[in-house]
């Protein structure tokens, strides 16, 4: 069956590509017409600035009957759940949910903020609808509701200077429902066989037990690199913060001046995953294996870890209950702080929006209000914005839920998250990374040729 | 004797290879789609529970009640009217030869080498204008338009074919050009029309691009976005994105039965005659 699926895939991204061109066609063509919009987002000296009052259900939504545009991705139910239950505590306010593909959202994005804005949608990488004027600013809201005492990493991705350039500083115009992060999972039944009882504290440790599970006949790493999103991004990416401060890393995903991939210690973290791959450590058809078959294969008890996301925490435990755990990356050194790469569910508030107090109210209580934290946990298994001390729905302790949630935590204390290399710049991830990773693990690439070659991609795009 | 029962043997042989090579991944998405929801089944295996209720799950999740609805309305609008058009063109072109004729074929011939995708920007704008964004009439004129070329060139490709002689003894008779159209010609022309039929409704059925550009609302779109509804930015429903996909084919498996007579007429009428 997999072959069925993965031709559908296929033929589902030549689509998306088509359409991608044909959007970016159409969105050049549509910036001329649409001065209004960028007369409102371009002066950034006039977001909507609620009074105090406006923080109150009754000033952002009314009391009258409301109907709230909502666009959102399909395939994942966190927003209806928390959107159904916003209703229940405020019966005035009900929603009209338009649902596509991600894929699909992602190249509409900019003609449907343009000519049919939504109260409150979900967003792709938010640069270019930021430069065209599509997205309210949200300072504002920021400054009414107190988004900006939240620890600062939690919003820094959607905060853009002017024109959309560059990211992590500036003003905010996106959201998050909840955030997403990464790490490493392991299998406990395997672990068990190898004599591991806990995390590894270090980058050696986990060495350590690679090479264990490798002389165990286990397979150490089930991690997919095939077609075009090259999965060892997240192995590397890891052994990157490994080996050096995270602050780099977003400063040139960000696109701030100067920045290089090409660092020393990045150039260790590649030599390292190339030890991994000598070792034999991934499985042998890694650059065929596709993200679904890299699931199938961990539920499945075929390899030790694997190296994902929290998305996957509530999957987990649903299909192998209590053999999954789940460990941040270690730092190379004992003791040595923790990053991961971790980003907002980024939602956004048209400019043209007609509610936007109402979306914007309702996203500052998806946030504190304690019933949608709970079902953001519950029903997405990620971890909910707010200020350090909000508070947190229980969960059954055991459960891999539960470990990637307290790994949130710390790598909020720590001010460790990073944005995914992956998404630097809009073609990055499938015309450098993915295929010089495939070439890696390959043995047709070295890893100062890696570097170098994605950092010449980088500046070409950036400078086109 | 015995040479033509081996070639008999080799032949039935071959013919039962490359059935269960195309029957192969259909049983694997059968199974897989018995699997249970939201797993990630590893291979073709026969589940220990079938889970039956995917495929009611899977319709309900996607809307398919109304995007079937939808795209049957879509079907009906394009289907008909293409097919009368480019009948009566193909006819005109390829039997009548009115004067320009082969002008006028070599701009339906250029219309053929121009992808959907180029003119995806101006059909936008040009909707737009009329007003029509996000109604079915957005997908059902674009798709009449842009099947032109190939409905002309295929039914020209019949006609001109047809014999000069039917033509010119049905004129002796007194017939005029309407019902030389009409009563002699179009009855000849059946299995071509059934062929274009099953192809215009696959395209239709299938359309994707124009429904996501031209329609902001899902539910009034065709079936083929309705697998989306199983496709996270992640994760993919693996088992419900198989039994949708069984369910969405099944229309265009009933159609193409309904109309396979006239279809295999059509192909074999090809190969007499070459």
């Amino acid at each position: 069956m997999s072959v069925q699926v993965r031709a559908r895939r296929r033929h589902g991204g030549a689509l998306v590509v088509a359409v991608l061109g044909i959007l970016a066609a159409a969105t050049a063509c549509s910036a001329p017409g649409a001065p209004q919009a960028q007369g409102t987002a371009g002066s950034s000296a006039a977001p909507a600035t609620p009074a105090a009052a406006a923080t109150s259900a009754a000033a952002a939504c009314g009391t009258a009957p409301v109907t709230m545009d909502a666009y959102i991705e399909t395939g994942f139910q966190v927003p209806n759940s928390l959107m159904a239950e916003f209703t229940r505590q405020y019966p005035n306010v009900k929603w009209n949910i338009r649902q596509d593909q991600f894929a699909v959202i992602t190249q509409n994005a900019p003609r449907v903020l343009a000519s049919d804005p939504p109260d409150i949608m979900r967003l792709p990488s938010i640069s270019d609808l930021v430069k065209d004027g599509l997205l309210k600013n949200l300072d504002g809201y920021a400054t009414a509701y107190g988004w900006d005492k939240w620890p600062s990493s939690e919003l820094v991705q959607l905060r853009l200077g002017p024109g959309g350039r560059p990211r992590g500083e500036g003003s905010l115009y996106a959201m998050g429902l909840n955030y997403s992060m990464t790490g490493v999972f392991y299998n406990k039944k395997l672990a068990a066989r190898i004599g591991m009882t806990s995390a590894p504290a270090t980058l050696a440790g986990l060495d350590q037990d690679l090479a264990k599970a490798k002389q165990a006949g286990i397979t150490p790493i089930v991690q997919f690199n095939g077609g075009a999103t090259g999965g060892f991004a997240f192995p590397l990416q890891d052994l990157m913060a490994s080996y050096g401060p995270p602050g780099p890393i977003n400063d040139w995903i960000f696109n701030k001046p100067g920045a290089t991939i090409d660092t020393p210690a990045n150039l260790q973290a590649v030599q390292h995953l190339t030890q991994w791959i000598k070792a034999g450590y991934f499985e042998a058809d890694a650059n065929a294996m596709d993200y679904p078959t890299m699931i199938s294969r961990f539920t499945h008890n075929s390899g030790l870890f694997t190296f994902d996301g929290d998305w996957e925490s509530g999957n987990f435990d649903k299909l192998m209950p209590g053999q999954a755990g789940f460990f941040l990356m270690p730092p190379a050194q004992a003791g040595g702080p923790h990053a991961a790469m971790s980003a907002p569910l980024t939602y956004g508030i048209a400019a043209k929006a007609k509610h936007a107090d109402c979306a914007a109210f309702f996203l500052n209580w998806v946030a504190t209000n304690p019933v949608a934290r709970t079902i953001d946990v519950q029903v997405g298994g990620s971890h909910p914005l707010g200020a350090t001390g909000a508070s947190m729905p229980a969960i059954k302790p055991g459960t891999v839920t539960a470990q990637t949630l307290a790994a949130g935590s710390v790598i909020s204390k720590e001010n460790g998250s990073m944005d995914f290399i992956a998404n630097a710049t809009g073609a990055i991830y499938a015309s450098a990374w993915t295929p010089e990773l495939q070439k890696l693990f390959a043995g047709k690439e070295t890893p100062s040729g890696l570097l170098s070659t994605v950092q010449s991609d980088y500046k070409q795009e950036l400078g086109g | 004797m015995i040479g033509s029962r081996r070639e008999a043997i080799i032949g039935r042989a071959l013919l039962i290879l490359l059935m269960a090579f195309t029957i192969l991944p259909f049983v694997s998405l059968f199974t897989t789609a018995l699997q249970p929801s939201g797993t990630y089944p590893p291979g073709l295996e026969w589940p220990a529970h079938p889970q039956w209720g995917n495929f009611t799950q899977a319709f309900k999740a996607a809307q398919m009640g109304r995007l079937l609805e939808s795209s049957a309305l879509i079907v009906a609008g394009v289907v008909p009217v293409s097919v009368l058009i480019a009948t009566m063109a193909g006819f005109a072109i390829g039997h009548l030869r009115m004067p320009g004729s082969r002008l006028v074929f070599l701009l339906f011939l250029v219309g053929l080498t121009l992808p959907f995708e180029g003119v995806i920007t101006p059909l936008y704008y040009e909707i737009q204008g009329m007003g029509l964004l996000n109604t079915q009439w957005a997908i059902i004129l674009p798709l009449i338009g842009l099947f032109m070329p190939f409905s002309v060139y295929w039914m020209r490709a019949h006609f001109v074919t047809a014999p000069a002689e039917l033509t010119d003894a049905a004129r002796t008779d007194g017939v005029n050009t309407w019902q030389l159209f009409w009563r002699i010609h179009v009855p000849l022309a059946r299995p071509a029309i059934s062929s274009l039929t099953i192809l215009l409704f696959l395209w239709t059925w299938n359309q994707f691009l124009l429904a996501i550009v031209l329609v902001d609302d899902p539910t009034k779109r065709t079936m083929a976005g309705a697998l989306g509804a199983f496709q996270g930015q992640w994760g993919t429903n693996i088992p419900l994105l198989c039994a949708g996909s069984l369910i969405i084919l099944v229309p265009t498996l009933l159609v193409f039965l309904a109309f396979q007579r006239h279809f295999v007429v059509a192909l074999l009428q090809g190969s007499l005659k070459g």
